[in-house]
């Protein structure tokens, strides 16, 4: 397999401007004959639609949803980073990209990050040019604030909905395209399959989720922008919806997997509270600035918080990392606190559980500063709980909350695939191991806005195109293909809830390949995948008929593809042998406990190539190689 | 004038002449109550405002024309909101629970407005309608609106109306501003209030009207 | 956690298989809830005990469950997204419902939003209200830098307060005459409070309105039911100024450039 990564030549901070001038162009006037195919509306998606489609491109776009603006994007609460340096307190293009490359744990491309970082600021140009309510000071300038515990200010935020609003700006933006004509939109269509033809990604069959019929679409390029698979886990602070079809569809027509175990945990989420509980809610990470962290130290403590004494309390976080106290990364934030549960330390009915207290801020600032800062967190956390945090310490416990892995791309943002491209959570990204507070949004709206649009038509103008249409036996080929799939998931009527297995594999997902990772476990898991995989084909119920609205196979069918998925998932946190960033494995920590990394071996993206059903992938490496941030052990001691 | 077709087309539009038509309405109502009120001073009083705005001629045909041209447009605009409205929630809950911003005056306006568009024909009909026909003079008007309420069935039926104005004027003296874009979240909390002050104040005042009547009758 | 209980209940649900079909209510008992799911919780619930019993489990809409998607939200005993005020379906806890109560459920109910299937409606008549002119004309590339744009801190949060809208269409579901006005002033309002959003203001209003109109969604009557069911508690204020908008735009910038 070819991997090459076609990261420019040049110093770094001049490879993308140089990569610029020297892509090909598209004559203005042949735009309009290339097609484009879209797949997903959040912030990648509904950015690279709309910028294409303002190049005059002719672009389809297709979301599962009902509208484009439902895409997981909106759900995103912290900010956006941004290397503007409007504080004056040391931030600049470099520094974004050095924090990137460090907090990722020295596993990404250092171009692509630089590239990241130097795009920033103009996403925030473009943002607030479209009417992005950010955050102001009484000046009328914009307001940032420090975030995911960074030295410096970068993060631009519109209150606790930042992805909201970056979301509707671009999807106003694609809704522009729309009326203009040259973006049609489909709604409510889910991606079953991509068609291959002449080596090279030629169009898409999708299911229509209203009528259950499958259509397909032909184009000139492909650009798959559907997220992250954190959903594997069953629980997650991931959407619903969220899937990894539409990925493992790619995976499965040649594009190559990058990095599918780099998962990130998020320490503040509201903890598990019951078997039917369907997903978790995240609890923004600012909320460790005042609060602090704890556990009684007697095991099985049944006693109110407000009751258990001040040395009786164990503030796990601070009595081990004195100088970074509660507010160390997410990684070590959330290993900390499954450890103490996992020594049965654990509040709350699951014992899945520690203390976020603020008795102690409340008295230092006041009620009324804390409502300030926190008040409507405070109020989400009551509506879900019953509890009130003013009065009682609130209950966290980690969570999955993101996927650094994926679609492996080039610098391009291509994928092994010709003519697929790769945007947003949905690649490999350039978050390395671990992925920074609010630089997902910003990596979702660069490769969109700002990466595509020029290395699309590079690869339009250096390709020669046969005329093919819908009629290609590819497409009907492939839809007879999904049509079988279909049917056996309708056929077996067998007596387990789709749902049921879904939470027993996300069950072992969570034991066995979650937050922390050991071989045995990691087989015991490989053992377990396949035997809840073969259950499945054999005994889940799905109610209704194939060619209707139905909600159950939906289901049926993202979850087939997650017991798939789970597998490579598991594989290759297997095979790194060093814990690095969100991806700890047992075996590799240093003396005190804390992930070490190995440079030596393990510097490198493992990229899955598919080999066929059930058979073992094949695997490659392409290696990192650090010539401008020199990697270092990370310490919060 | 075309523009200002062309804004009836839309449903913003449409309430924005709604709201106008109907502050016009309350100007009428107040002009309308004050001349009523003169028979506060007796028979005679009134007798000469209606004679002496019968004595404006032309003046007050052009008057009652552009009155009568506000009410038509207010009813026939309310009519047509009303059953595009309907149309817009063509199936109906089967349970259906205000979360409390809904008031019993704003629920009702088609009906407040139904009841007063029967009354106005009633009222044209019994007194100006007659007036005509009968060429009567103010005197004569004043002694016939004395008779008239004498009979207790029209009497309860006017006082009716008046109560059913009074409702119609609690919510739409507020929401008439809110249809011209005259809004802000704390004044028109205080027109709300002033709308209901209002609703009782009107129906007061056009109630006392035909005691006062039946009063001096005696 | 608080308290936790099981409550029994009894649910009336609107099935409808598809738009073309009529629907009816059928009843199902919700044993063994616990006080501490969500809404969507106990319909999960629900819906697993009606596969194990091969019936077809009712289809609603819903994504993040968080209260932000916007694409939950149905009308619980005659209030969209039930009774709690600012929150969604997807955020109603069982809690605040007791043992032995019967819930109606049905789909929002509008004729711009045709049933899909069950509580499942389309809503894409709002995309196209957006299409129409919710947006700012600024290509990608060509933005100045962010802060030549100064915004005053008062209209930023104002902007911000109507961009809150998740575009659900419950005010369009609570309104007696399932007006849309809601939704479309809180976009009008959010362009329309920025500097950015001033060169197309006027031509955004008349073009959003006419588009909501011929969609067949009802008039406003100012009954305010849409504010009190929004669940991000945008305020009424927004269509009063949607309106002036509209009013200015017609009488005072009825351009032939249109
Ligand atoms: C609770 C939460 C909070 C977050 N907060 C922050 C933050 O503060 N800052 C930050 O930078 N990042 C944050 N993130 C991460 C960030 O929001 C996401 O990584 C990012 O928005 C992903 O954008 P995307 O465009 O790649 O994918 P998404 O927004 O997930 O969009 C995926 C799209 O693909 C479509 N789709 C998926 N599968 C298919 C299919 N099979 N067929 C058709 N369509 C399909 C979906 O309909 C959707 O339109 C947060 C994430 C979560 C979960
Ligand atoms: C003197 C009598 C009347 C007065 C002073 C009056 C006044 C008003 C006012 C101020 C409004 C509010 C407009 C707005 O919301 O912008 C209103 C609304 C309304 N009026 Fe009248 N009105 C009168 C008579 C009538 C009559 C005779 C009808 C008969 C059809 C009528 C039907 C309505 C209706 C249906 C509305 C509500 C429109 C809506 O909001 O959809 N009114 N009226
Ligand atoms: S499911 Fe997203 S708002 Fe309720």
């Amino acid at each position: 397999m070819n991997l090459d990564s076609k990261v420019p030549s040049g110093h770094i901070t001049t490879k993308w401007s140089n990569h610029r001038f020297e892509m090909k162009l598209v004559n203005p006037a042949n735009k309009r004959k290339y097609q484009i195919i879209v797949v997903g509306t959040g912030l990648a998606g509904s950015s690279a639609a709309a910028s294409l489609s303002e190049l005059g491109y002719q672009v389809k776009v297709f979301t599962l949803h009902d509208t484009p603006r439902r895409a997981h994007s909106i759900a995103a609460q912290g900010g956006i980073n941004a290397a503007k340096n409007y504080p004056n307190d040391g931030d600049s293009i470099w520094r974004l990209f050095y924090d990137t490359v460090k907090g990722g744990d020295y596993r990404a491309r250092e171009a692509n990050v630089y590239r990241l970082a130097e795009i920033s600021n103009h996403i925030i140009d473009q943002c607030v040019a479209q009417g992005v309510p950010f955050a102001r000071e009484y000046g009328g300038l914009l307001e940032n604030r420090s975030f995911g515990g960074a030295q410096v200010s970068r993060t631009f935020y519109a209150r606790g909905q930042t992805g909201q609003q970056l979301l509707l700006g671009a999807y106003s933006a694609m809704m522009k395209e729309i009326a203009n004509g040259s973006v049609s939109l489909f709604t409510r269509r889910e991606l079953v399959d991509i068609v291959v033809i002449d080596g090279k990604a030629r169009g898409i069959v999708v299911r229509n989720l209203i009528n259950g019929k499958f259509e397909s679409y032909s184009a000139h390029a492909v650009l798959l922008c559907t997220g992250g698979y954190g959903n594997a886990y069953f629980l997650s602070t991931n959407a619903m919806n969220c899937n990894v079809s539409a990925a493992w569809a790619a995976y499965k027509r040649g594009a190559a997997f990058a990095n599918p175990c780099f998962t990130q945990i998020h320490p503040t989420c509201i903890p598990v509270h019951g078997d039917y509980q369907s997903k978790l809610t995240l609890m923004s990470e600012s909320l460790r600035n005042d609060g602090r962290v704890w556990v009684p130290r007697k095991q099985g403590d049944t006693r109110k918080p407000s009751e258990i004494p001040e040395d009786e309390r164990y503030y796990f976080l601070e009595e081990k990392y004195p100088s970074f106290g509660n507010l160390v990364p997410r990684d070590v934030a959330s290993r900390n606190a499954k450890e103490v549960c996992d020594k049965g330390l654990g509040v709350g009915t699951t014992k899945l559980a520690v203390y976020l207290d603020f008795s102690d801020a409340i008295k230092r600032l006041g009620k009324k500063v804390i409502e300030e800062r926190y008040g409507n967190l405070f109020d989400m956390y009551e509506k879900i709980t019953g509890v009130n945090p003013y009065e009682e310490p609130m209950m966290i416990y980690p969570a999955i909350h993101y996927t650094m892995g994926g679609i492996w791309v080039d610098y391009n943002l291509m994928s092994t695939l010709p003519g697929l491209f790769v945007l947003g959570e949905a690649n490999f990204s350039d978050h390395g191991a671990n992925r920074l507070g609010a630089s997902a949004l910003m990596q979702g709206l660069a490769d969109g806005y700002f990466i595509i649009p020029y290395t699309i038509g590079h690869y339009f103008a250096s390709n020669t195109f046969s005329k093919i249409d819908e009629t290609h036996l590819a497409f009907s080929d492939a839809e007879k293909e999904i049509e079988q799939t279909i049917q056996r998931l309708m056929s077996i009527q067998g007596n387990r809830t789709v749902d049921d297995f879904h939470r027993q594999l996300g069950q072992i997902m969570w034991d066995y390949v979650g937050m922390s990772r050991n071989e045995k476990g990691l087989k015991y898991a490989l053992e377990k995948i396949p035997e809840i995989r073969d259950e499945f084909w054999k005994n889940v119920k799905v109610t209704g008929v194939s060619n209707d609205f139905n909600q159950t196979l939906e289901k049926a069918k993202r979850v087939a593809d997650f017991l798939d998925f789970a597998e490579l998932l598991t594989l290759d946190a297997l095979e790194r042998r060093e814990s690095c960033g969100g991806h700890f494995r047992e075996e590799s920590q240093t003396e005190e406990g804390e992930a070490k990394r190995d440079d030596e071996n393990y510097s490198h993206v493992s990229v899955w190539e598919y080999n066929g059903p059930n058979l073992k992938p094949n695997f490659h490496k392409e290696p990192l190689i650090f010539e401008y941030v020199k990697p270092s052990q990370r310490s919060y001691k | 004038m075309s523009l200002l077709i062309e804004i009836f087309k839309t449903s913003v539009g449409k309430k924005f002449y709604m709201a106008i038509s109907g502050l016009l309405l309350l100007g009428f109502l107040v002009f309308h109550l004050s001349g009523n009120s003169t028979l506060i001073f007796g028979h005679e009083t009134f007798a000469a405002f209606v004679d002496f705005l019968a004595g404006t001629g032309p003046l007050i045909y052009f008057a009652e024309l552009i009155l009568a041209l506000i009410f038509l447009s207010h009813i026939f605009l309310g009519i047509i909101l009303t059953l595009s409205n309907w149309k817009a929630r063509n199936v109906k809950y089967s349970v259906s629970n205000s979360r409390g911003g809904q008031t019993f005056a704003s629920k009702t306006m088609p009906y407040t407005g139904f009841i007063l568009l029967l009354f106005l024909i009633i009222h044209l009909l019994d007194y100006t309608i007659t007036k005509y026909m009968s060429g009567w003079d103010g005197w004569q008007l004043a002694m016939h609106v004395s008779d008239s309420f004498k009979n207790f069935a029209r009497l309860s039926f006017y006082i009716f109306a008046v109560i059913v104005l009074g409702v119609h004027i609690s919510h739409g003296f507020w929401s008439l501003f809110q249809s011209i874009g005259v809004t802000h979240t704390q004044y028109t909390k205080m027109l709300q209030k002033l709308a209901k002050v209002l609703g009782v104040l009107f129906a007061i005042g056009f109630a006392t009207i035909p005691f006062i009547a039946v009063t001096l009758a005696k | 956690m608080s308290e936790s209980n099981t409550i029994h209940l009894t649910l009336r649900v609107w099935r409808q298989p598809n738009a073309a079909t009529p629907g009816r209510f059928e009843t199902y008992e919700a044993t063994n809830i616990s006080t501490e799911m969500s809404f969507l919780e106990m319909l999960d619930v629900v819906n697993d005990q009606l596969a194990l019993n091969g019936i077809e489990p009712i289809a609603f809409d819903h994504d993040c469950r968080e209260g932000i998607c916007g694409a939950c939200g149905c009308v619980v005993n005659g209030q969209a997204h039930g009774h709690l005020k600012g929150t969604t379906l997807c955020q109603l806890h069982m809690r605040h419902f007791r043992d032995g109560d019967t819930l109606v459920i049905e789909p929002f109910r509008a004729k711009a939003f045709p049933i899909i299937k069950d509580l499942v409606v389309d809503r894409s008549a709002f995309d196209q209200i957006i299409q129409a002119g919710g947006y700012i004309s600024v290509k990608t590339g060509s933005a100045p830098e962010a802060s030549s744009i100064l915004v005053p801190k008062k209209n930023a949060d104002l902007a911000m307060d109507a961009a809150a809208c998740i575009g659900c269409g419950a005010c369009v579901a609570a309104c007696p005459n399932s007006s849309a006005m809601l939704f479309v002033s809180a976009k009008i309002n959010h362009l329309g409070q920025l500097p950015q959003g001033q060169p197309e203001r006027y031509r955004r209003a008349i073009h959003m309105i006419e588009k909501m109109d011929e969609l067949g969604f009802g008039n406003c009557s100012n009954h305010l039911e849409c504010e009190a069911a929004c669940p991000k508690e945008i305020q009424f204020v927004n269509i009063g100024r949607m309106n002036r908008d509209y009013i200015i735009a017609k009488l005072f910038h009825n351009e032939e450039a249109f």
